[in-house]
């Protein structure tokens, strides 16, 4: 948990000084496609609470937008057919949205549909560079059978 | 099943603390802590956009040389042009000079700004002053005289500045060229563009006529530059036309700007 969190802090303030759209955003909704974790829900509050602390924003609203973010995401990847990895990318493109339309209605952001298609773009080497890191570097549980 | 109940508890838990937050910080309580914790990350956030910029004028060249191989041709002829308008406009300026000493002169704009150091850009120019420097929403931000955008939002130590390439961006200006004046409202487009509209058929613009600000919104002096012309677009069966402006300078070269006090 520390290694994505160092991670995510360096994405934050790269993004925050340079990036004119969310990168934190997609990472934590490949994330959660990838792991159905309550890890995702802490990320989301905490990554929210710096973006929006970086980017003069009021505090805690982009923690709420992530924390829905996380929520949409969690309830599609329960359906059977999320199952596959390229089903992340229309999840992006659905979860990118429910996102732009948080901004405008809390921040008064307008919608900039430029920048979808980049983040979209993004999804497909972040899934695996998650998928892989997640899959080789992060220990689980052992699971033990009772006979 | 009980993991679901478990994780939507988490979910609900979050919100709610996030929403005390956002009530706490509206209210302003948290301005102090605020403050002390950018003390600490306003230098990150400057020294990765210093350091990107010094990264990126380094490859730079990789990209601009063709460029400015065809630049180098057009300046030479436009210096060629220069010097002749140079040697009217010397005469002109030597017979105006004359003139004016016989007449009072207006004393020159003067503006009380604020210097503020640019910690970061992305959609919006990020400021290192905030409420530290009294800065509020609503005001101009000027480099050399020149439109930078207007402060959109401001924290303790640090403020939003939107840009008039912004979409969320409208401004009335006017523009001026040899051929006259026309009056339109710039609004921002997504990139480096903004779009010059609403402007009459009757009025003259032309591509190279720079951008004013006309000082319609309160916050803004007239005469501020903006842009400059690039593309006129006419069409007859409508009923005013519109033109591309692009900005006198890149945005993202900028270290230090300056936020202007009142009008």
């Amino acid at each position: 948990m520390i290694v994505p969190i160092v991670l995510l802090l360096l994405l934050t303030f790269i993004q925050s000084a340079l990036l004119p759209f969310d990168l934190i955003l997609i990472v934590i909704i490949v994330r959660s496609f990838l792991m159905n974790s309550r890890s995702n829900y802490y990320l989301a509050f905490l990554m929210g609470l710096l973006v929006a602390f970086l980017s003069g924003q009021p505090l805690g609203i982009m923690s709420i937008v992530y924390l829905l973010v996380v929520k949409v995401v969690h309830s599609i990847r329960l359906a059977a057919f999320a199952s596959h990895w390229s089903v992340s990318i229309p999840v992006t493109f659905i979860t990118v949205m429910i996102y732009y339309l948080l901004s405008k209605f809390l921040l008064g952001i307008s919608l900039n549909l430029w920048y979808v298609p980049v983040q979209m773009i993004m999804v497909v080497p972040l899934y695996l560079i998650i998928g892989f890191w997640e899959e080789r570097f992060i220990g689980r549980s052992v699971i033990k059978l009772k006979i | 099943m009980k993991t679901l109940l478990l994780d939507f508890r988490l979910f609900i838990t979050l919100v709610l603390i996030s929403s005390s937050v956002l009530v706490l910080d509206k209210v302003g309580w948290l301005n102090f802590p605020k403050i002390v914790v950018q003390t600490v990350t306003t230098p990150i956030q400057y020294g990765i956009y210093e350091s990107t910029k010094v990264v990126g004028r380094q490859f730079s060249f990789l990209t601009e040389a063709r460029f400015a191989a065809q630049q180098n041709v057009a300046l030479k002829e436009q210096l060629a042009g220069l010097v002749l308008d140079k040697a009217r406009i010397q005469r002109e300026l030597n017979e105006l000079t004359a003139l004016s000493n016989q007449e009072s002169t207006l004393l020159p704009r003067a503006y009380s700004l604020i210097p503020t150091r640019v910690i970061g850009v992305g959609r919006y120019l990020i400021l290192d002053h905030g409420t530290d420097k009294n800065l509020q929403p609503g005001q101009a931000v000027l480099y050399k005289d020149q439109y930078v955008g207007v402060v959109r939002v401001v924290s303790g130590n640090t403020s939003q500045v939107l840009l008039p390439s912004d979409p969320d961006s409208k401004l009335s200006v006017f523009s001026q060229g040899e051929a006259g004046r026309s009056q339109g409202i710039l609004i921002g487009q997504f990139g480096s563009e903004m779009l010059m509209d609403k402007i009459l058929h009757q009025e003259p613009i032309n591509i190279g006529d720079l951008v004013y600000s006309e000082g319609l919104e309160g916050e803004l002096p007239r005469g501020l530059i903006i842009g400059k012309v690039s593309q006129v677009f006419t069409r007859e069966n409508e009923v005013f036309k519109q033109a591309k402006v692009e900005g006198v300078f890149d945005t993202k070269n900028l270290d230090v700007v300056f936020v202007m006090e009142g009008v």
